[in-house]
């Protein structure tokens, strides 16, 4: 089937991971959808399903969470980040996420997604490490608000 | 001035015997000296004003352990073989309580100038003399001197005497302080049976000496004198291992044992009190009951104080007691080579004796970093090279304030103000960005505050009102006058970015010191290749120069990008912290120059989502906020590893604070 996939997407997928080997790329980029959303478009809802895990290429996307009578920005996603972790855990959506201005992002649909890193270590290595570093990333910016909201206040 | 001076010819040492020690106190006084020496008082050997040699304790010796402190009766007539006392000579040299400053109704703060008496110190042993030595050498010759300690021991003649007797805890053998007496006495005496050898080391001692009448000392006596110290070097032995030591603590900042030691530590200071060379100092402020008149004085303190790490907003960098008895430990052993080339412990064992719980220094190093441990990995970096600080510290004088007049007060925020100050002092106007001030007002504390713009008649503070001192400043208004002590501090290296590409990241007020970097470089905008600056708040209403902000942002060649933690339905900009501005960013910093400022959570993430962009951290800067009580390295309360924060910083590269910069409680 590699002969089918579109070469576009197999950039894209060498972008977001560049560590992956040519063949396992081509094996992600097969699975992949070049997505265009608008702005004010959801890509996820919190507590629904997760559909995707996505690669964030143009624009910048919320990540939201309903605190209360609304939906709270916790943190705005820039192009190289990812969302939508939990497609490859329980598919439980912990937060929404929404397109900010007209973005470009690359999905990957779970069922897809996982078999491929079931059936390619190195698809399994390159999106887990990927992933790890997504979710430190978010840890650490949790700690400083943390540390904000908790510590006293900083310099004079 | 007489001089029947027979100075002996056999030993060129002179005898005086034990009956005519009186005229040596004669001797002294006639000098005009006050003669301050060791006494029995409450049970204890103190040091205090000698009258007459019926005042020195004559047939006592002290009895100590860890943790215990007896004076027995010898039954001998020896005046010195009592061992050490409770007392230091600091409380003469650096008293407890020194006058600084009076501030009178106009808010005019004038330096009080030292008066100090002329003394002779008595009885000095050679541990207490290194301990002399150590605290001259960090509170004279530093790059700002103590006018008060100079004169102090400018105005002091010593009169050493050697060991005849150890306790068992001295270890001035492993600290090569003792027990032999080395440089810096005048006089140096050593007590036999029936008198004492006298040596004249310095002119003034000679001019003592020959006051004396003595006849020249035998070798039998001479010879006697030297077995005796030899005796107790032998009788203490080498109880501490120091051989590699500094760089062996290094090693061990999460050693278990700092935390069994914080279990029987009582943090009650004793040990820093009792300690000849521990020097950190506060200052106290006093006024009157309306607030118009007031004065500073310099009071001791101690590195065991809660409050000692505490700064503005009541964070506070030593909570834990285990931090503190680290930072004292390592200190004494170890940063203090790098501070001042010197062990800043002289084995006296005062620290030991006078211990409630009676921790034992020898017994908690040797199970800390025990000889034969691997030393540090990474040992601490290097002192700060020298050469960026375009005002040398050299030049500033620690007492003198200068008036200056407000001409304009902004709030920024709700708890933020920015002060435009007046002034025509050529120090002020050189100031550099990064450098700070001493702020002071009648009956405040005097804090430290960054400098936020530099400009050709005066400068800009921005004070975030978090504590009782900035909160006063924070109400200034036009016409009222402050009186500032500065520039202060290393700033930050802007002309070491020329030709590069320079990353401005900022947090909260942290934008403040960072202001003036980013006027400098637009006005020498041609040097520099691309400039990105990444400001974060916590809050869209905690932005800070907001108009100037969105100014920067026109210019096409900058990079200007804003991000809060919390944004609110009317934000419509960036949310999350600082580092997710280049955290993807499409650049690579090998030849990026990096400028950050923030809580130092914030800046340790920030420098490293750009040391993963390429920024070396030799590039990458960052300025420390501690307790900063002088600002010229005298007061000890801002520590850090090797440095201290306002005299070698605040401005350091995040190579040069190696793990310092990380470790907790340091």
């Amino acid at each position: 089937m590699n002969h089918r996939v579109d070469p576009e997407i197999v950039d894209l997928v060498g972008r977001m991971l560049p560590h992956l080997p040519a063949t396992s790329r081509r094996t992600l980029a097969a699975i992949g959808h070049d997505e265009r959303p608008s702005a004010g478009v959801y890509l996820m809802r919190q507590g629904r399903p997760t559909l995707d895990t996505g690669f964030i290429i143009e624009g910048r996307v919320a990540v939201r969470d309903h605190i209360g009578p609304d939906d709270v920005t916790l943190m705005t996603l820039e192009p190289g980040d990812v969302f939508g972790w939990s497609a490859v855990l329980d598919g439980i959506s912990t937060a929404s996420i929404v397109a900010l201005d007209d973005a470009r992002v690359l999905l990957f649909e779970r069922a897809g997604l996982l078999s491929a890193i079931e059936g390619d270590k190195g698809i399994a290595a390159a999106v887990y490490h990927r992933l790890l570093e997504a979710v430190a990333s978010r840890l650490d910016a949790t700690r400083l608000l943390m540390r904000d909201v908790y510590g006293p206040g900083n310099r004079a | 001035m007489t001089t029947n001076a027979i100075l002996p010819t056999e030993t060129e040492q002179a005898f005086l015997p034990r009956e005519r020690l009186p005229s040596l106190l004669e001797a002294l006084r006639r000098d005009g000296r006050t003669i301050i020496g060791p006494m029995v008082r409450e049970g204890a050997v103190v040091y205090d004003e000698i009258r007459d040699t019926s005042d020195l304790p004559i047939g006592w010796r002290s009895d100590t352990a860890p943790g215990r402190y007896r004076l027995e009766e010898t039954g001998s007539a020896r005046a010195f073989d009592y061992g050490l006392g409770v007392s230091t000579w600091k409380r003469f040299a650096h008293p407890p309580r020194v006058p600084l400053t009076t501030t009178d109704p106009d808010g005019m703060v004038a330096a009080v100038e030292p008066d100090v008496p002329r003394v002779a110190y008595l009885g000095v042993r050679g541990c207490e003399l290194a301990a002399l030595g150590i605290q001259e050498r960090i509170l004279r010759a530093g790059p700002a001197g103590d006018a008060d300690h100079v004169a102090r021991r400018d105005a002091a003649l010593v009169v050493a005497v050697e060991c005849a007797v150890a306790m068992s805890t001295c270890f001035c053998t492993s600290t090569e302080t003792g027990p032999e007496v080395a440089d810096g006495a005048d006089i140096v005496l050593a007590e036999l049976d029936d008198g004492f050898t006298v040596r004249a080391i310095t002119p003034a001692g000679e001019r003592i000496v020959g006051q004396l009448g003595c006849n020249g000392a035998t070798r039998a006596q001479v010879g006697a004198a030297a077995h005796q110290v030899a005796a107790v070097r032998s009788w203490i032995g080498y109880p501490l291992p120091t051989d590699g030591l500094a760089e062996r603590l290094r090693a061990v900042p999460d050693h278990p044992r700092w935390d069994e030691i914080a279990e029987r530590c009582l943090a009650c200071t004793n040990c820093t009190l009792v300690c000849p060379t521990c020097f950190c100092t506060s200052v106290a402020v006093s006024s009157d009951l309306d607030g118009t008149t007031g004065a500073t004085e310099r009071v001791w303190d101690s590195c065991f104080t809660l409050g000692f790490g505490r700064v503005a907003g009541d964070a506070n960098f030593r909570p834990r007691v285990a931090d503190r008895y680290r930072q004292w430990l390592t200190h004494k052993f170890s940063s203090w080579w790098d501070q001042f080339g010197s062990t800043g412990c002289v084995g006296c064992g005062r620290c030991i004796t006078w211990c409630p719980v009676g921790i034992d220094v020898r017994e908690e190093l040797i199970a800390i970093a025990p000889p034969g441990a691997a030393p540090a990995p990474i040992p601490w970096p290097p002192a700060p090279p020298l050469g960026h600080a375009p005002t040398p510290l050299a030049t500033v004088d620690p007492a003198r304030y200068v008036a200056v007049g407000v001409s304009g007060a902004r709030r920024e925020t709700a708890d933020t103000m920015t002060l435009a100050l007046e002034t025509d002092d050529p120090a002020l106007l050189a100031s550099r960005p990064g450098q700070f001030v001493m702020v002071a007002r009648p009956a405040q504390a005097v804090p430290p505050i960054s400098i936020s713009r530099i400009r050709p008649a005066g400068l800009d503070l921005t004070i975030r009102d978090v504590g009782p001192a900035t909160a006063a400043l924070a109400q200034s208004q036009p016409g009222d006058r402050l009186s500032l002590r500065g520039p202060l501090g290393r700033p930050w290296p802007i002309d070491g970015a020329f030709g590069g590409d320079i990353a401005i990241v900022a947090g909260g007020i942290g934008l403040a010191p960072l202001r003036p970097v980013i006027d400098e470089v637009l006005r020498e905008r041609h040097r520099f290749g691309a400039v990105r600056i990444y400001v974060g708040a916590r809050t869209p209403r905690d932005r800070l120069f907001v108009a100037e902000l969105t100014g920067l942002r026109g210019r096409i060649d900058l990079e200007v990008e804003e991000i809060v933690d919390r944004g609110g339905p009317e934000w419509l900009g960036r949310v999350g912290v600082v580092t997710q501005l280049f955290e993807h960013a499409a650049w690579t910093g090998e030849h990026t120059t990096a400028f950050v400022c923030g809580p130092d959570r914030m800046m340790q993430a920030a420098a490293r989502t750009l040391a993963s962009r390429g920024v070396a951290p030799e590039r990458t800067w960052v300025t420390l906020e501690r307790n900063m009580a002088c600002g010229v390295g005298l007061c000890g309360h801002c520590q850090l590893g090797p440095y201290f924060v306002c005299r070698d910083g605040p401005v350091f590269s995040v190579a040069e604070l190696g793990d310092t910069f990380t470790v907790e409680g340091r």
